[in-house]
């Protein structure tokens, strides 16, 4: 800070100092630490998305490298563990944290993350986390931090869940819960769709909790996904052949070159999946219109898009907020896609009108926790309900605005059986739509399980845990 | 002809000099922006942009080539051809379309074999006898478009990514200057690569310097040359990351993968073949130092392991 350096001394005068603070110490400057908690405040504060703000926070203080690497690792891991790390402080403070001022709630929780999650040695992650406390809230916050990190550091993680968790044997999902630091509602939708309170759930819950990797998608026609590897130093894609995977590191991928250029987006290779898995379905008949139904903000739109290139045929996308149809109009560039902004459930499109119909539809994004570290806390079970029944609606329209003897992908980024099976197992008997083996259209996919529909996860397929069901409207 | 160079850091520099030196008009550079490097992560200039300066040559460093001004200022260059050397950016067809001749790249490797960002490390690492560098005409396919020329240039036993990239950039930078020559005077036909042998070779990341020593002792070898001098070959002992020199196979047995043996004048290493000699080694905080020293200093006791 050379604002403060260079600040005219203040004049002596004969008040004594304000406060006593100890033996006084430097300012310490912690660039990242300072990122990463003012990440999580403004996560707490103003429900902020924590991928939203980290970015921008690095951007305007020309934070790079390992420091922005460890704002990212100390931001997004704090914010996906906090409800483990709460627990855990609980046990170590003398009151309660709800009497525990917002700041340095967040400041311990940054520490607890440290100490519990990270190698930083105990004493650095202590006396930085403290350092911070310090400067911004003095002396005596600071006293209450140090004293409740020093508590944590008694024990390891592991020791930890063991104090803190319910009995595993009485409460395994609970247990599981805990240790994998989800709330119990989404271990509890995880295992029913698994159909597992055992293993399985333990490695689904694991797997949901590291950080992923990022995916890239090659825009086909323009870039091989061999291409792509090639440029970012990436690995091709298991599944998908336009997928590319890429160690995250520090840096926004929005800023690598291929990106930029518009050879690739970022997108996750499930996402990927289910999109061809729509194009992959032989049709009899016209081929020619597609249609994206809930498109913003586009990744899935741009990829459609491009395929529908290389098949001659044209996609509309609909899209109900304006600024996110905007979003698609700029990433579309000069592919034939035509945006409308409206609402998919009355979108004013002929009815019947197309071969291919998307309804990629709004939901929990209970699969995609891994990507969006701070949700798993945010989002509430009676989200469940408003979200099925828009579903439903999104799907119902879908199914009138394509032809008969055409096709209908239904993908939602969520595993809970009321968003995925309920939905189409509902709408399909009340509008006789066939439900097709899913499966077929994953072609060199594993552990599909029995159909017809498709589940995928992250600890078995390295995707976000997508749900995609196709229907054939009756001709 | 009125010239336009895009490259970046010093294996660019070759070619920058002899097109100084030859018949044709630099009039001005395109080089990567000033970056943070190095420790206290200082602003430095790239090595090109640094040469730049010393002739007086205009230096332009768009954040990317897509950049309206950039494109602007490159038009009103009028320049006939851009001779690139790892630049190591994209460059969009707008900007491609600019310059009467276009673009060419000097690639090292012989194409289309290890198109992409790390060809030299690709051609170590898989244990290549030949390599070599190729000029061709830049389009939007990643190191796709047709060849004017090839110099090859042989891998020797011992060679580091290092060495063979300093070779190849002076041989390279001769070809390039041939090149440049032939377009003007209409007397190159650029020739459509093979759709058979492509092959990619992507950015070499820390990771891939890893050492893993259950692995024969040959690839150990070629993988630590590989990634020698950049991004360097590192395992860890004792918790902690040490980074390595080349490796030397050596014809002995009787170690298990990753065991240390110190004898009086080297620091042998088990793989899942015969040992390698650890030839330099860095700390974590400490200055390069050869292994026997090194291995006296941190007292490796019997069977003690590097992983």
């Amino acid at each position: 800070m050379t604002q403060r350096s260079s600040r005219p001394s203040r004049p002596r005068g004969p008040h004594p100092p304000r406060r006593r603070t100890g033996p006084s110490r430097p300012p310490v400057e912690d660039p990242a630490r300072q990122a990463a908690l003012d990440t999580l405040r403004a996560v707490r504060q103003r429900d902020a998305y924590a991928n939203l703000v980290l970015p921008g926070l690095l951007r305007e203080r020309r934070i790079t490298g390992r420091d922005a690497a460890l704002a990212t690792e100390l931001a997004y891991g704090t914010a996906r563990a906090q409800g483990l790390l709460d627990a855990i402080l609980a046990a170590c403070s003398d009151r309660p944290l709800s009497e525990v001022d917002g700041s340095v709630l967040d400041a311990l929780r940054l520490g607890a993350y440290q100490l519990l999650r990270t190698r930083i040695p105990a004493h650095a992650a202590v006396a930085s986390t403290v350092d911070l406390v310090r400067a911004e809230l003095g002396s005596g916050a600071a006293g209450f931090a140090n004293a409740v990190l020093r508590r944590v550091t008694e024990q390891d993680e592991a020791g930890w869940v063991e104090e803190v968790a319910p009995d595993e044997d009485t409460d395994p999902i609970g247990y599981l819960a805990m240790a994998h630091a989800h709330p119990r509602w989404i271990a509890q939708a995880f295992a029913e769709a698994l159909g597992s309170r055992g293993e399985p759930l333990r490695e689904a819950l694991a797997a949901d909790d590291t950080r992923p990797l990022v995916h890239l998608a090659a825009r086909p026609g323009e870039c091989s996904a061999d291409e792509l590897a090639a440029m970012t130093g990436g690995d091709v894609a298991p599944y998908s052949p336009y997928g590319v995977h890429l160690e995250a590191g520090a840096g926004d991928p929005g800023d690598l070159d291929p990106v930029r250029e518009r050879l690739a987006s970022v997108q996750d290779e499930g996402s990927q999946l289910c999109a061809l898995a729509l194009t992959r379905v032989p049709l009899e008949g016209s081929d020619a219109r597609w249609l994206d139904l809930c498109a913003g903000p586009g990744g899935k739109a741009v990829l459609l898009g491009s395929l529908a290139v290389l098949s001659d045929a044209t996609l509309d996308a609909v899209e109900k907020a304006p600024h996110r149809a905007e979003l698609i109009r700029k990433a579309a560039g000069d592919l034939p896609i035509t945006v409308h902004v409206g609402d998919g459930r009355d979108s004013g499109l002929p009815e019947g009108g197309f071969d291919r119909v998307l309804v990629d539809a709004p939901c929990t994004g209970l699969g995609a926790l891994r990507r969006r570290p701070e949700a798993r806390w945010r989002r509430q079970p009676s989200d469940v309900a408003p979200l099925a029944r828009l579903q439903r609606e999104l799907l119902t329209a879908a199914l009138g605005l394509v032809r008969p003897g055409g096709v209908v992908a239904y993908v939602v980024c969520s595993p809970h059986l009321s968003e995925s099976v309920g939905v189409v197992g509902d709408v399909a008997r009340r509008t006789g739509a066939e439900q097709l083996d899913t499966r077929e259209y994953f072609p060199g996919v594993p552990d599909l399980g029995n159909g017809p529909h498709v589940q995928l996860w992250p600890h078995m397929h390295g995707t976000d845990a997508m749900f995609c069901s196709l229907l054939r409207r009756p001709a | 002809m009125r010239l336009v160079f895009a490259g970046t850091p010093e294996p660019a520099l070759p070619s920058l000099k002899a097109l100084l030196a030859s018949r044709h008009e630099v009039v001005a550079v395109v080089t990567r922006p000033d970056a943070p490097a190095g420790r206290g992560r200082k602003v430095e200039r790239s090595p090109v942009a640094a040469l730049a300066d010393e002739h007086g040559i205009e230096v332009l460093t768009p954040a990317k080539a897509s950049d309206p001004d950039f494109q602007a200022r490159l038009r009103e260059l009028e320049p006939d051809l851009c001779p690139v050397v790892a630049y190591g950016a994209l460059l969009p067809e707008s900007a491609l379309a600019i310059p009467v001749h276009g673009w060419v790249n000097l690639h090292f490797s012989v194409l289309p074999a290890w198109r992409g960002a790390a060809p030299v490390q690709a051609a170590v690492r898989h244990g290549d006898d030949i390599t070599g560098a190729t000029t061709f005409r830049i389009v939007k396919a990643l190191d796709a478009g047709p060849v004017y020329g090839v110099v090859t240039e042989r891998v020797r036993e011992r060679d580091t990514a290092g060495d063979l990239l300093a070779r190849l950039a002076e041989s390279g930078a001769q070809l390039l200057v041939s090149t440049v020559d032939g377009i003007e005077d209409g007397t190159l036909r650029p020739v459509e690569q093979s759709e058979e042998g492509v092959s990619y070779a992507p950015k070499v990341t820390v990771d891939d310097g890893r050492l893993d020593f259950s692995a024969p002792a040959a690839a150990l070898d070629r993988v630590a040359r590989a990634v020698t001098p950049d991004p360097g070959a590192w395992a860890e002992f004792r918790g902690e990351r040490l980074k390595l020199g080349p490796v030397v196979p050596v014809e002995e047995d009787g170690l298990k993968p990753g065991e240390l043996r110190v004898e009086r004048k080297r620091v042998l290493v088990g793989t899942g073949t015969t040992p390698v000699q650890l030839t330099d080694v860095q700390a974590q905080g400490k200055k390069r130092m050869a292994a026997t020293d090194w291995a006296r200093g941190v007292r490796i006791e019997a069977g003690e392991r590097i992983s």
